[in-house]
């Protein structure tokens, strides 16, 4: 299990260097001068010129990329920007955690607020239950996140002044984020949890323990909901994924000091180094994430735990039956 | 002899059988009142964003500042905005914007991605394996990251939104394809027809491809949704497609700073592609439930 | 009709429905047998014919939105398991009358150890404690030819003949009166279908279980039952001894079952399947079901109600077309 882990790991560094190159690459020839962008309009020729030459943008697209790949790499340096000359990394390292927290919290949401309301819909199909969670559910992932947030700011802050109107520096300021960013998540994964947990319930070995005498609730909870939430955590990786990117939009709406603002406001300075960057991080993020889904898998899902193992199984159980013979 | 007749019967019954197999899935899609509902409302978009300069009251981009920043009244039902535009008209030409993106997008995602998992199962090898790597670099950038990258490279503008928000869609389109491929060769008939001599492109087309059918049209018409609001959300940032085109998403974040005083600028862009997207997924639901009924009960 | 009391087991004029898309798909339709203690009573038909849903009904598990008994008795032991509230009827499942499933590819949790899946139904109905009943839980496993050690292997690592045997072993782990076994070797290879039928013989003649063994395989029946009713469309077209059916068979759908069969002696050029189709449960023709398959239909049989004629003594037939014998006896 451990050595499929590190293999996983392992395969991962070869994504993240090719992600690394496929967003310079695209940056690389994306229109406007970097140069010109940080000397501003009214510089001379001349001066860009230099500067070009200082930055290497003059350079070939292969040295310059061997270069990015170096400095971001081995040196863990994402460069300036080209705004402020501020170290991206470093702006980065400050604004992380608040967006962090959004998508976290997101997730945490999906799971306490989902998965229960896709269970019981499952649970009470047909019902009024179901159909309820399943008309919000639709509407859930039918709206779009800004407007909703809007909304709810003229709502909540302006109306009824109950929360602030944009930042987080108090506890207030973060409720509105925090829910109209988890909003499609809950949503998505009440629909999922609702028929992963219908398909599982039709199984045949449902119907084996009821012929044991099972009662409905232990055959609920003890056979019904454990292989249910095995597909969903598939759902939880590709939500997050999903989380950090809408990020960008939401702390966008709410002036929240994270990376997606970082972000929005280097695309209108056309700050080029800084989508590079942050996108890059980002992209990692998701890639652990995803890593992090695939171990889970091994952990909860029995056969898939097989198929990690794999041949150290057969070995293991050799060793086990001559143990035993 | 025997044999082409046999052939030509054959051939003719594959499609009367297809054919009862298609009204099959409009008879369950019918039954279903919410997917009808969503088909509904889903054709007056479509009527409205292709008829739209038929329709319209004021040109979307005729500017009275006498007449700006009005609520909705008899003569602007649903107001007018910064620049004095008729919110109303702007609504129903920018149907012709989101619905574009997000049909375009999903087609162009779809296309490629169909090729491109054609190509992989095809040949398989190391060809099955780069493309595979491709879509695997591509998967671990999120969806909208990757949309505003390729948005900044190739500018603003319709097709240059579509082309960034279908990019985002190649890989999913492309592993199904695969993945079909996969289960596929491990399946005994294709074994047999290819005792058979049956060649692999006609193993492709008549075997393999068939069975993707469903689920890539249940993705994709899912996708349109998500991919309209993506859309939005990119006009939202100041890219994708910008003022004075009437997108909802532009006319959005131009109404945020005066959603103090003028809250209904917001609202009605936003409600009209609540209901566009709700429209999609009740449709993309309801779809799904027709293609294969074993998943629904 | 009064049920047989002395019997051990005793259904009475079982009617199941299945309501699905505002059709009725009519299952089972007035069906009828006793099942003396210690016997195995063999159900056969073609796949569709209603006998699973049969045995699910003694069992009370059909899924009920679509299914619903209409009417009918299940006399267990004394009780009509049709009056029986939830709790008392779970008391029964799996500790007096249990279940083995037809396809064990997927009768088995695949995310619970095999022995925990048979401990639990252990616990549940004695009261042990976990660890006793994992104990009594391998025991089982030894029983059924696996190794005791595999108990805490997850049902993936079986082939699929050991996972019958685990589920065989789940439902003989209480002791049960009464096994309700649904196919069981159907999913499986012939050479592994022996060792199992072998298997299941050998345990009911140590417990002296009751078996209904459902099964569309003329072979099995002949290997191991007692007695044997033919299913059709919903009902009992006839029931017997082993040796009455199969020497004697009367029903022309129990013939044409027989006439199926590839003779390899005879020499035959080509199969002599029943023509046409069972009918759709949610059409059935009128009069006799199967008048428009058989061969000796007269008008008669399209429009009259058939009732079961006995032909001799425990021989009794759904047909109009068969003589039978001097005053009729009780139909069922």
């Amino acid at each position: 299990m451990i050595r499929y882990v590190i293999k996983r790991i392992l395969m991962i560094i070869p994504v993240v260097l090719l992600v690394a190159v496929a967003i310079f690459t695209i940056m690389h020839f994306c229109p406007g001068d970097p140069a010109e962008i940080i000397l501003g309009v009214g510089a001379s020729a001349d001066d860009i010129n230099n500067l070009r030459d200082q930055m290497g943008l003059n350079d070939p697209f292969f040295v310059q990329l061997g270069r990015y790949m170096y400095q971001t790499f081995i040196q863990f340096d994402l460069g300036e920007s080209f705004t402020n000359g501020l170290s991206i990394a470093g702006e980065i390292a400050t604004r992380f955690s608040k967006t962090l927290v959004l998508a976290l919290s997101a997730i945490m949401i999906q799971v306490v607020v989902g998965i229960p309301l896709g269970m019981a819909a499952a649970t009470h199909r047909g019902g009024w239950l179901d159909h309820l969670c399943m008309v919000l559910a639709i509407i859930g992932i039918s709206v779009p996140a800004f407007w909703i947030g809007l909304q709810l700011l003229l709502l909540f802050a302006q109306n009824l002044r109950w929360l602030p109107a944009y930042g987080v520096d108090t506890w207030q300021g973060w409720v509105l984020p925090i829910i109209v960013n988890s909003l499609r998540g809950v949503a998505q994964m009440a629909r999922q949890a609702r028929s992963s947990m219908l398909e599982v319930i039709r199984s045949d070995y449902i119907s084996t323990g009821r012929a044991k005498g099972l009662s409905e609730r232990k055959l609920l909870f003890g056979y019904a909901l454990p292989n249910a939430l095995i597909p969903l955590i598939q759902t939880l990786g590709m939500s997050f994924g999903q989380s950090l990117g809408g990020t960008v939009i939401i702390e966008n709406v709410f002036s929240i000091p994270g990376i997606g603002q970082y972000m929005v406001k280097a695309i209108g300075n056309r700050d080029y180094a800084v989508i590079r960057g942050t996108v890059v991080i980002l992209s990692i993020a998701f890639s652990l994430c995803m890593l992090l889904v695939d171990v889970a898998f091994g952990f909860v899902d029995p056969r898939i735990k097989a198929q990690y193992t794999g041949k150290g199984k057969r070995r293991r159980v050799r060793k086990e039956a001559k143990a035993h013979a | 002899m025997l044999d082409t007749k046999n052939g030509v019967a054959l051939a003719e019954e594959d499609a009367v059988k297809k054919q009862s197999q298609i009204k099959e899935i409009l008879k369950r899609l019918c039954k279903n009142k919410l997917a009808v509902l969503g088909m509904v409302i889903l054709l007056l978009y479509i009527l409205v964003a292709v008829f739209a300069p038929l329709i319209i009251p004021y040109d979307f981009a005729e500017m009275n500042i006498l007449e700006k920043n009005q609520g909705p009244s008899a003569q602007h039902w649903l107001g007018t905005d910064d620049f004095g535009r008729d919110i109303f008209s702007r609504i129903l030409y920018g149907t012709r914007y989101s619905l574009g993106l997000g049909i375009g997008a999903c087609a162009l995602g779809l296309a490629i991605g169909v090729i491109l998992g054609c190509i992989a199962g095809y040949f398989g090898g190391w060809v099955e394996e780069l493309i595979m790597r491709f879509c695997d670099v591509f998967q671990a950038i999120p969806g909208t990251l990757l949309a505003i990258v390729i948005s900044m490279l190739l500018g603003t503008g319709f097709v240059n939104t579509v082309i960034a928000l279908g990019i985002g869609r190649i890989t999913l389109n492309c592993r199904m394809v695969r993945a079909q491929f996969l289960s596929q060769r491990k399946l005994e008939y294709v074994e047999a027809a290819q005792a058979t001599n049956c060649s692999k492109v006609k193993l492709m087309f008549v075997h393999i491809l068939p069975n993707a059918i469903s689920p890539l049209i249940v993705n994709t018409t899912m996708g349109i949704g998500g991919t309209i609001m993506m859309a939005a959300g990119l006009s939202f940032i100041s890219l994708g497609v910008r003022p004075p085109l009437p997108e909802w998403g532009a006319m959005m974040s131009a109404a945020r700073e005066f959603i103090r005083y003028y809250p209904y600028q917001l609202l009605f862009p936003g409600l009209a592609m609540a209901f566009l997207v709700l429209a999609l997924n009740l449709f993309g639901d309801g779809l799904r439930d027709a293609l294969d009924p074993k998943l629904k009960n | 009709m009064q049920h047989n009391e002395k019997a051990f087991l005793s259904v009475r004029d079982l009617v199941v429905e299945y309501t699905s898309d505002n059709q009725v798909i009519h299952a089972v339709n007035g069906v009828s047998f006793d099942l003396e203690r210690g016997k195995t009573l063999g159900l056969v038909g073609e796949t569709g014919a209603g006998k699973t849903t049969i045995a699910q009904s003694i069992l009370r598990i059909l899924p009920d939105p679509p299914a619903r008994v209409r009417s009918g008795e299940i006399w267990y032991d004394g009780q009509n398991l049709m009056e029986l509230d939830n709790n008392a009827m779970r008391k029964i499942r799996g500790a007096q009358i249990s279940m083995v499933f037809q396809d064990p590819m997927t009768a088995l949790n695949p995310t619970m150890r095999v022995g925990a899946q048979i401990a639990d139904g252990i616990r549940l109905h004695s009261g042990c404690s976990k660890k006793e009943s994992l104990v009594r839980a391998q025991d089982m496993l030894e029983m059924v030819g696996i190794p005791k050690y595999r108990y805490r292997e997850y049902p993936h690592q079986f082939s699929g003949g050991m996972k019958q045997r685990v589920v065989i072993a789940i439902a003989l782990a209480c002791n049960p009166n009464l096994l309700l076994a649904d196919e069981p070797t159907t999913a499986l290879d012939v050479t592994i279908q022996a060792q199992v039928l072998n298997l299941i013989k050998i345990l009911k003649k140590e417990k002296n279980t009751s078996m209904l063994l459902i099964t569309h395989d003329l072979g099995v029946v002949a290997d191991t039952c007692d007695n044997v009713a033919v299913v059709y469309a919903g009902e009992i077209v006839e029931s017997g001894t082993l040796e009455e059916i199969f020497d004697n068979a009367a029903h022309p759908y129990t013939l044409g079952l027989f006439n199926s069969l590839p003779n390899m002696s005879a020499g035959a050029e080509r199969l002599r399947p029943i023509a046409g189709m069972m009918p759709d449960p949610a059409s059935l023709p009128g009069g006799c079901s199967f008048h428009p398959r058989c061969p000796k239909a007269t008008e008669a049989c399209k429009t009259e109600r058939v009732g079961m004629h006995t032909i001799s003594g425990t021989h009794c037939c759904r047909c109009n077309k068969v003589p039978v014998a001097a005053g009729r006896g009780e139909g069922l």
